[in-house]
């Protein structure tokens, strides 16, 4: 199956924020059932902002979006909370991996 | 009253995911369903994650009905049906519309529904300590368990902002979406199963399709 390149990142982005209009809402979600590629798009760009807001990467209104429209449930509370987890984990392999280079 | 899962509905489904790809494909019987079922388990996620973006808190229990509904309706209406998965779109869309009244509905209940709703209305989270040391213990193990290679690969990723992680692509030979799309996407999923794997939960944090008969 080939990747919809008429689906920009953009509109998926403000799916997850929860900002595009329920016509075009409606549109890219009968896109995705149709279309693998764009759904596993969907998944990974999800991944991305998580990982993107617990490093503070997020733009102001993207945080302020994100804080107001997807970190709204228990359960994508949990996957932020995770995601902070990893960012710990990785970073204390970043310093190990320093210290044992200086040994 | 018990409802009975119409599982000649379910062969009506699984054909109709199977032709949507396996047009013009040679391949044996078993092959063929194992695709079909894969396509099944690939749409139950499609809408388990459609209910959940729509705000439907119980939503994989939602996702079944769905596929319960759709199965029923198939040995009728399948002459009728342009596109499954358009159709099967539609089919949680209704459900979605119902359990979001039905949330708003316990909402408005007196207190002690609210603080003590019924189990099969609740969403249930994992009881899990969130960043306790155990956790992070857990989660050190997995990302040990990573080869260096990938290691390396997500700390300078996570770490790095938009230009620095167009450079790690183009050291790799690939392009920036392949490196998010195969290598760190994958890494994640690599993460993700061994994780719940080691706090002993159902993969993928217990995402279950419709359990049917082979």
């Amino acid at each position: 199956m080939k990747e919809n390149p008429m689906v920009k990142n953009e509109i998926i982005k403000q799916y997850l924020l929860n900002t595009l209009s329920e016509k075009d809402r409606i549109g890219f979600e009968i896109q995705y059932f149709e279309d693998d590629d764009l759904f596993q798009r969907l998944q990974m760009m999800e991944e991305e902002l998580i990982t993107d807001y617990v490093n503070d990467r997020l733009t102001a209104s993207d945080r302020r979006l994100f804080e107001e429209h997807y970190s709204v449930t228990p359960e994508r509370r949990q996957r932020i909370e995770t995601a902070r987890n990893w960012k710990i984990v990785i970073s204390d392999s970043r310093l190990e991996q320093v210290t044992d280079s200086h040994r | 009253m018990t409802r009975e899962f119409n599982s000649h509905g379910f062969e009506i489904l699984l054909n109709q995911l199977g032709e949507a790809v396996e047009s013009g494909s040679r391949f044996d019987g078993e092959v063929l369903r194992e695709r079909a079922l894969e396509r099944y388990r690939l749409l139950w996620s499609k809408i388990d994650y459609f209910l959940e973006r729509r705000g439907c808190r119980d939503h994989e229990d939602g996702a079944d009905e769905t596929i319960f509904r759709v199965t029923s309706l198939l040995p009728q209406e399948r002459e009728k049906i342009n596109s499954i998965h358009a159709f099967c779109l539609g089919v949680a869309r209704l459900v979605s519309y119902e359990y979001l009244r039905m949330q708003a509905r316990i909402e408005q209940m007196p207190d002690d529904y609210i603080t003590n709703p019924p189990p099969h209305l609740t969403t249930y989270i994992a009881d899990e300590p969130a960043r306790s040391e155990e956790m992070l213990e857990y989660m050190r193990d997995c990302f040990g368990k990573l080869s260096l290679e990938d290691q390396e690969l997500i700390r300078r990723y996570v770490g790095s902002g938009r230009d620095e992680r167009q450079k790690m692509a183009e050291e790799l030979g690939i392009s920036l979406k392949a490196l998010q799309e195969r290598r760190i996407f994958s890494i994640r999923k690599c993460l993700r199963r061994s994780l719940d794997e080691r706090l002993g939960r159902c993969p993928e944090t217990s995402k279950r399709p419709l359990c049917f008969s082979q």
